[in-house]
């Protein structure tokens, strides 16, 4: 016969806590006086926040938190904390060593944490229950508290933050304050999970967002993201890039990131920059993880031009024909065409790299310059025929296109 | 002018509104709400322009007349009797006698508003079956006059294409992005093969091509757009039109590979003779992606406008890959496809009265060719290393990578397009 739990006592039990004025480890504590289960809780990055229970804890991963090591090796269980935001309510994890419930801990929506109890003796809808108001009980405490305790879940400054990274018109008071604590130039990025983790972002958030690090971060409504790097100097996008990389690879995350900028109250076109060179990346891309919008123009302008003109504004027709030509004769039109534009015009070079003698490079672009009817010296032209193999290339990787 | 017959008590509501000038839908709420009628007044192309707040017995065409913004084609296709007694109407320009809408305890009738001797639009008006038919009438043919003294010059509707037909066709084409049209061609062969006494109607037939033309000097009115388009119809009969915003848009059919030359020639022609600007999309054939070639026209015709040039006639594939540049600025704005470095470089300029900018887009263009480059922007070899030099240190880019010259230069284009 499972064990039952007073509720009448915790209940009481939990608003002396809260009416005292005791911390989250003071609620966590005089929850333990009643239900007698092992409790955890800990916040999104696995940095211990409370905890009851006999040290060192039978169930290793707990005992890890507690000891309170480097995060990283956490990071495989951001899927069932994810699973755990969605549910709303306690939910029963079953592993080898222990069975135990646990509940997400948010303020105002937003994921700040988790808490868990191991269920042990005790009957599984009693757990449940004790769980859900427990947790409940914390997400009243980070949100209306106002010690020091609480606030690393509620950063200071954050609804501002939010404001700047997420409004279509970002506030004047708050722009300018951020832009009198931090120093240009920036940078805005925006990082999506593919699995649309929650769990996931808020890890990522609260580990690199950090003031050492000069990143700023929120994680909107619309499960995205955003933030923004200061006192960086253009040189700086090549690390910024690659650590994203790092990150979107370990995690499948996407990014976009904008140029460096000096003006705050220009950060919407940044954001947009950030924004456009995400959407466009993702689509004309199936190996890359992070989108640079100096980088990304071409893909930027492809996915522009293609919602507004559609396909067959975006090569030329100079480029169909020598597509056609190619794909029936098998001459290797574009192939030169793109070669001799890469060498600047420079036909020794061409040939080198194409493997073929000069004169027959000469023969082949007679033959384009006869099949098209344009003139390769002419600079403009180049131009046009660069652009449209570059379009030509993007719209064979087109996802959205038949 | 006839003198309408209609009741004093009515006629001194509407004068009393008139002078204490209220606006025309509150004169079409009163008139209503005292004879206890519902009205719309539309275009001849059957787009709504006004209507009475007021709806009899819920009338659910009516609800849907008021949703769409007019009666949709489809209506007419489906109420074939509906078609010509209209036709009727605009013929004889006389108000159509009270018939039973079908399926439902209400009468309705058509009386045509005429203004300078051109058909248009039309008065619906509604009652119940027991609403004096003359009455009916002389209220709708009052309302007309009403709408048309109290519009202003602007707003009025005019006789377009002196065809209900070609217009409402003309208004799925070009108007509207909804893929109807191609079930309405259909359609359309079987009443031009039947017993239909009305026009011959055009089926819309691939392949397609779209034109926007405006002013060459200035902004055009409707009025002044529908006869450039009556005078373009009379060179090139195939084709349909409408102004839409401040721009004509035009749609030529079967329009194959041979005609699409000598159509070009015959706009050139045309845009010469009347002082007009145009821009042509690509040739098509799918009419459901109609809105695409629509953008190229426009966008083809805003981006030759902008350019000082003797040409009248822009078609899109001679602006590539402007055409594209322009669709990415116009959704992210030009700001924000400029680059940082580049900003660097044009603020140098500004300050010290250096041209790196124009400089770094010549050497771009020339191929990275010094020689031409140089004697593009007539000056010496070692002034253009110097310069280059500089902009290297400025920018930080590695100008001989192919792939980076290529992105500098396509944000040069870029902006200087916005300018």
């Amino acid at each position: 016969m499972p064990r039952d739990i007073d509720f009448g006592r915790l209940h009481s039990a939990l608003l002396d806590a809260v009416l005292t004025g005791r911390d989250a480890q003071g609620i966590v504590d005089s929850a333990y006086t009643v239900v007698r289960l092992p409790i955890i809780a800990f916040d999104v990055q696995f940095r211990l926040l409370a905890y009851a229970f006999d040290r060192p804890c039978y169930y290793a991963a707990w005992e890890e938190i507690a000891v309170g090591q480097g995060t990283a090796q956490f990071m495989e269980y951001l899927p069932n904390q994810e699973r755990i935001f969605r549910h709303g309510r306690s939910l029963l994890f079953d592993n080898k060593e222990i069975v135990e419930v646990a509940c997400a801990v948010t303020v105002a929506g937003k994921l700040v944490g988790y808490v868990g109890m191991i269920i042990e003796d005790a009957g599984i809808q009693a757990v449940h229950q004790a769980n859900d108001l427990l947790a409940a009980v914390l997400s009243y405490y980070y949100e209306y508290s106002a010690t020091e305790q609480a606030i690393h879940a509620k950063e200071p400054g954050e609804a501002e933050l939010l404001a700047v990274l997420f409004a279509d018109v970002p506030p004047q008071a708050a722009v300018a304050a951020f832009a009198h604590m931090c120093e240009p130039a920036y940078v805005f990025a925006v990082v999506e999970s593919d699995k649309q983790s929650i769990a996931d972002l808020q890890f990522i958030r609260s580990t690199y967002c950090k003031e050492l690090n000069q990143i700023m971060g929120c994680v909107g409504d619309n499960g995205q993201l955003r933030m923004l790097y200061w006192n960086q100097r253009s040189e700086d996008l090549r690390w910024i890039t690659e650590a994203l990389r790092n990150i979107g690879n370990a995690m499948s995350m996407s990014c976009g990131v904008s140029d460096t900028f000096s003006s705050l109250t220009e950060i919407r076109t940044y954001r947009t920059q950030a924004l456009e060179a995400l959407c466009a990346g993702l689509r004309f891309s199936h190996d890359q993880r992070v989108f640079l919008f100096t980088e990304c123009l071409h893909e930027i302008i492809c996915a522009a031009a293609l919602d507004r003109l559609g396909r067959s504004a975006l090569v030329p027709a100079e480029i169909t024909a020598l597509a056609a030509a190619d794909a029936a004769e098998h001459s290797g039109y574009l192939e030169t065409l793109a070669a001799f534009l890469r060498n600047h015009g420079g036909t020794t070079k061409t040939a080198k790299d194409l493997g073929i003698h000069n004169n027959t490079l000469q023969h082949r672009l007679r033959k384009i310059e006869d099949r098209t009817g344009v003139v390769l010296k002419d600079p403009r032209t180049l131009f046009r025929l660069q652009v449209g193999l570059a379009m030509l290339q993007l719209l064979r990787a087109d996802k959205t296109g038949r | 002018m006839e003198q309408i017959a209609i009741s004093a008590d009515l006629r001194r509501l509407v004068l009393r509104m008139l002078t204490a000038k209220q606006s025309v839908a509150d004169i079409l709420d009163a008139l209503c709400g005292a004879a206890g009628i519902q009205i719309l007044l539309l275009d001849e192309g059957a787009r709504l322009l006004a209507h009475s707040r007021q709806i009899l017995q819920g009338d659910p065409l009516w609800v849907q007349i008021l949703e769409d913004g007019g009666i949709p084609y489809r209506y007419f296709l489906e109420q074939p009797q509906m078609l010509s007694e209209l036709w009727r109407l605009m013929k004889t320009r006389r108000p159509i006698r009270p018939t039973p809408i079908p399926g439902q305890n209400l009468q309705f009738i058509f009386a045509p508003m005429v203004l300078a001797d051109a058909f248009a639009g039309y008065v619906f008006a509604c009652a119940n079956p027991d609403f004096d038919a003359a009455l009916l009438q002389d209220i709708a043919v009052l309302v007309g006059r009403v709408y048309l003294h109290k519009c202003k010059p602007a707003e009025r509707p005019i006789g377009f294409v002196d065809d209900f037909f070609m217009t409402a066709i003309a208004w799925e084409l070009l108007a509207s992005d909804s893929a109807s049209v191609s079930e309405l061609a259909l359609q359309y062969h079987k009443w031009s093969g039947a017993s239909w006494d009305g026009p011959y109607l055009p089926a819309p037939r691939p392949p397609f091509l779209i034109a926007a033309l405006c002013g060459a000097f200035g902004s055009q009115n409707r009025e002044q757009l529908a006869k450039t388009g009556r005078l373009l119809r009379d060179r090139i009969p195939n084709l349909f039109f409408l102004a839409v915003d401040s721009v004509l848009l035009v749609c030529f059919m079967e329009v194959s590979d041979r005609k699409e030359y000598k159509l070009i020639e015959t706009l050139r022609a045309f845009a010469a003779d009347s002082g007009s600007l145009c821009g042509l999309s690509r040739r098509f054939d799918a009419l459901q992606e109609r809105k695409y070639y629509k953008a190229q026209a426009m966008d083809a015709l805003q981006l030759g406008k902008g350019r000082s040039s003797q040409a009248r006639v822009f078609p899109a594939q001679d602006l590539y890959p402007d055409l594209l540049l322009k669709a990415a600025a116009d959704r992210l704005t030009p700001r924000a496809l400029w680059r940082t470095d580049l900003e660097t470089l044009a603020e140098h300029d500004k300050q010290n009265g250096t041209a790196y900018l124009e400089t770094l887009e010549q050497y771009l263009l020339s191929g990275n060719n010094h020689t031409r480059a140089a004697n593009k922007l007539f000056v010496d070899r070692s002034t253009l290393n110097y310069r280059l030099a500089k902009i290297k240190s400025l920018t930080g880019c590695d100008l001989d990578n192919p792939e980076v010259a290529h992105r500098l230069l396509i944000a040069i284009r870029v902006h200087g397009m916005a300018l």
